[in-house]
């Protein structure tokens, strides 16, 4: 970034001195320099859809024709309903995030007792409130809803404060104090190497006579071509964030919880397993979400358990909507991978043999990281093409970032 | 919401118009097209299809589409929910409004709002809370008591007195456009001074989003004292005064070059307010102001590097001599910065030398040569 800075530092000057130029007509400046000097203005966008290429009426099929979106108008016209929308219930609590200011530690000591003193706190949930085996969930076994010894990430959740208002949630949990033992944070996939921090699911998919000996074996008619890159992560920006409304109906120890999810059973799944009941007692409900593309596919299970769970210790419904800052920190976004590749040609450009090393950052817990390398290891990496001989390996990086997700 | 307000204050919108009013929204899932299309409808230059040109793809040619605007009912403006009347004030009355332990403060003279600042030095002038809002939500300040600056009449002229351009810190973003986009338009405007409200003009367009520029205040930037300011590298370019008030201290001036004493660190007191800014407008056709940004996209975005540059040239004999030149950057530094060596160097070089040019650049470089990474807050 510096070098860059200092780059756009000294093209401003450059646009400035030959725009200067230009203005007063100076001569003696080689014309091709008061080229493409001035801002570059974006026009007015033109566009069209062209829905005549099928005749709608003759054609019963709906192959080919487009549709209006289901819920369109009711989205366009303010009338669909997100899970914010929903009226405050009855006696309803909100939630005040309590999460891990280091990366990797050991928490010490975690205490409340400001927190539970501002009027309007109605209490305090972290691991301590639940038994060890029920604070499990994750696609690894290996979430916690709430850390309970160790810290993995900046953002874990460690607490929940509940509250009569959003805004003393808000308050109070930043009254909560965490001592920590910090330990040695690993951040990036080349620091999970140095380090040797993977998950032990490393794969290898196989087909043809390849190894090693394959790329140093280099006769006049192939060439070899070889090289690394890195591919940035990416936030799914769904424009309605994580949130949950959880309602415990006391009556016969049943939850219902709208989960802004894309994944409805997995929630009342997950969810039966933290509270200790069976799945048939509680019902997970959403009418729509406003946005997920996989960052909602398991994550919402994060939000959700510890929404459910908060509502169980105070047996009033709870509702947590997750603010824009604490949702991108809190909840994993795309992979960052890094690749390797080794690719031996004949000298007429048909591929003989494809070499490939991929590690995405998979952050602190497994959730969909060895999904998502799946999905790169058979349908990435040789696309639509037939390598008579390929060998892909992949690792998945173990790190002190947010779990990375679908 | 963005399109229901631009249709109150312009009923028949332009293209142009339409999209600049959406520059603040952003869309995740079906993409900007169909929405565009759909608010096109409202604009006259636009056909049916949205699109304001032949396109060649078949449209207006009586090929089926999604949608027929013709069968819209047409828009009936005596249908539009009335702006509630007890909300219009022409009126402003001061008054104070208190509960929960937050204090709010609209003083509508100059004289209240200074004897108030004096009264509640830790209290915030808030125009737009573009900012202040910021600090509360996620730097956990704890402000109690706050001012309308926006109240305040006074603060918000933009005039020209004696080849000086002054402008009323309380001006919002959005009226100071319109008053310099209607200033350059202005037959009476001397052809040189545009140069200054074009560079000003350069950098407002892509300062935030609209919906920000119609709350956000000239005296909030200021006073914020960001490193990457979209206004403050233009100001400082221009050796440009601010005028401070207080109760106590009366008036005094400070140049914008020596109002930043560190990150976000200003030289005003608890009790002081800004006033007005105040530049002289380029003498000549020989003085040319511009204004650069370059952020991670055009719109609503923050400047990962910005920078104002004011030269007056001589001509003496062929040679263009610089007479002055004035360069200010944002982003390189915890402040805006202003590079007094430039100037001191080159007075009296050839604009147009290739040679000059290089040892401008080997000056820049020895001047923003940092080995961190700067914050881009």
């Amino acid at each position: 970034m510096p070098t860059y800075r200092r780059t756009l530092a000294l093209s401003f000057f450059t646009r400035f001195w030959y725009q200067v130029i230009k203005q007063l007509k100076i001569p003696n400046c080689p014309p091709e320099n008061l080229h493409n000097i001035d801002e570059i203005e974006r026009a007015v966008s033109k566009s069209s859809q062209d829905f005549g290429a099928i005749n709608r009426e003759e054609n019963s099929d709906l192959i080919g024709t487009t549709n209006p979106h289901l819920s369109g108008l009711n989205q366009t016209t303010g009338v669909a309903k997100y899970l914010d929308d929903i009226p405050k219930q009855q006696g309803e609590v909100y939630t005040g995030f309590v999460l891990s200011t280091k990366p990797h530690a050991i928490i010490k000591s975690i205490n409340a007792a400001k927190a539970l003193a501002v009027p309007g706190v109605v209490d305090f949930i972290s691991s301590k409130d639940i038994d060890p085996k029920k604070n499990i969930f994750g696609l690894g076994h290996d979430d916690e809803v709430f850390a309970s010894r160790v810290v993995r990430y900046n953002g874990q959740l460690i607490g929940l404060v509940l509250a009569e208002s959003r805004s003393i949630a808000r308050y109070a949990a930043g009254l909560v104090e965490i001592e920590y033992e910090p330990l040695k944070p690993i951040f990036t996939i080349r620091e999970a190497i140095e380090n040797n921090s993977f998950y032990d699911l490393n794969r290898e998919l196989k087909r043809g006579d390849i190894d090693d000996s394959t790329f140093t074996n280099v006769d006049e008619n192939s060439v070899v071509i070889e090289g690394e890159m890195e591919v940035g992560g990416q936030e799914h920006f769904y424009l309605e964030t994580h949130g949950c409304l959880a309602i415990p109906k006391l009556e016969d120890n049943e939850y219902v919880i709208y989960s802004s999810t894309q994944n409805v059973s997995e929630v009342q799944k997950e969810a039966a397993h933290v509270l200790g009941i069976p799945a048939n007692r509680v019902v997970c409900k959403i009418k729509r979400i406003g946005g997920g593309f996989g960052g909602k596919e398991t994550r919402a299970s994060y939000v959700a358990l510890a929404t459910v769970l908060a509502a169980k210790k105070v047996g009033r419904p709870v509702r947590c909507i997750v603010d824009r800052d604490v949702d991108m920190v809190i909840t994993g976004a795309r992979h960052p991978f890094y690749g390797k590749y080794k690719l031996k040609l004949s000298k007429d450009g048909k591929f003989q043999a494809y070499d490939v090393e991929l590690i995405n950052n998979a952050g602190y817990s497994l959730d969909l990281s060895w999904a998502v390398m799946e999905g790169a290891l058979f349908r990435g990496v040789d696309n639509v093409y037939m390598f008579p001989n390929i060998r892909i390996r992949c690792k998945l990086a173990k790190t002190n970032v947010t779990s990375n997700t679908a | 919401m963005s399109f229901y307000s631009l249709l109150k204050i312009n009923p028949t919108p332009s293209m142009h118009d339409i999209e600049e009013a959406f520059d603040g929204n952003l869309c995740r899932c079906t993409g900007y097209r169909p929405i565009l299309d759909t608010f096109k409808s409202f604009s006259a230059e636009a056909t049916s299809c949205g699109s304001n040109d032949s396109c060649g793809s078949g449209c207006g040619s009586g090929e089926k589409k999604l949608v027929d605007f013709t069968e819209f009912k047409p828009y009936d403006p005596t249908l539009d929910v009335p702006f509630p009347k007890d909300l219009i004030r022409d009126d402003f009355q001061p008054f104070i409004m208190s509960k929960n332990g937050i204090t709010w403060l609209e003083p509508t003279s100059l004289s209240d709002l200074l004897k108030a600042k004096r009264l509640f030095p830790d209290a915030r002038l808030i125009g737009g809370s573009s900012e202040v809002s910021i600090e509360m939500k996620f730097k956990a300040a704890n402000y109690l008591t706050f001012f309308n600056a926006l109240s305040v009449k006074d603060l918000e002229d933009i005039r020209v007195v004696d080849d000086k351009l002054e402008i009323g810190c309380s001006i919002t973003l959005t009226d100071l456009i319109s008053e310099l986009k209607e200033m350059t338009a202005s037959k009476s405007t001397l052809e040189h001074h545009k140069s200054l409200y074009q560079a000003l003009l350069a950098n407002l367009k892509y300062f935030a989003s609209r919906q920000v520029r119609n709350f956000a205040t000239l005296g909030g930037n200021i006073a914020t004292g960001s490193p990457i300011s979209d206004l403050n590298p233009i100001f400082m370019a221009n050796d440009a005064l601010l005028t401070i008030l207080s109760e106590n201290g009366g008036t005094r001036t400070v140049p914008i070059r020596k109002f930043y004493l560190g990150y976000r660190k200003i030289d005003l007191k608890p009790d002081e307010i800004l006033l007005k800014v105040t530049m002289d407008l380029p003498k000549n056709e020989m003085e040319i102001v511009k204004a650069y940004k370059q952020a991670k996209r055009k719109e609503d975005d923050i400047a990962i590097v910005n920078g104002c540059f004011r030269v007056r040239l001589v001509k003496e004999a062929s040679d263009y001599k610089i007479d002055c030149l004035d360069l200010s950057y944002g982003g390189l530094a915890p402040t805006t910065i202003y590079l007094p060596s430039i100037n001191d160097k080159f007075r009296g070089a050839v604009w147009g030398n290739d040679q000059v040019l290089k040892s401008i650049y080997d000056e820049l470089l020895a001047l923003i040569n940092f080995s961190y990474s700067v914050s881009s807050l």
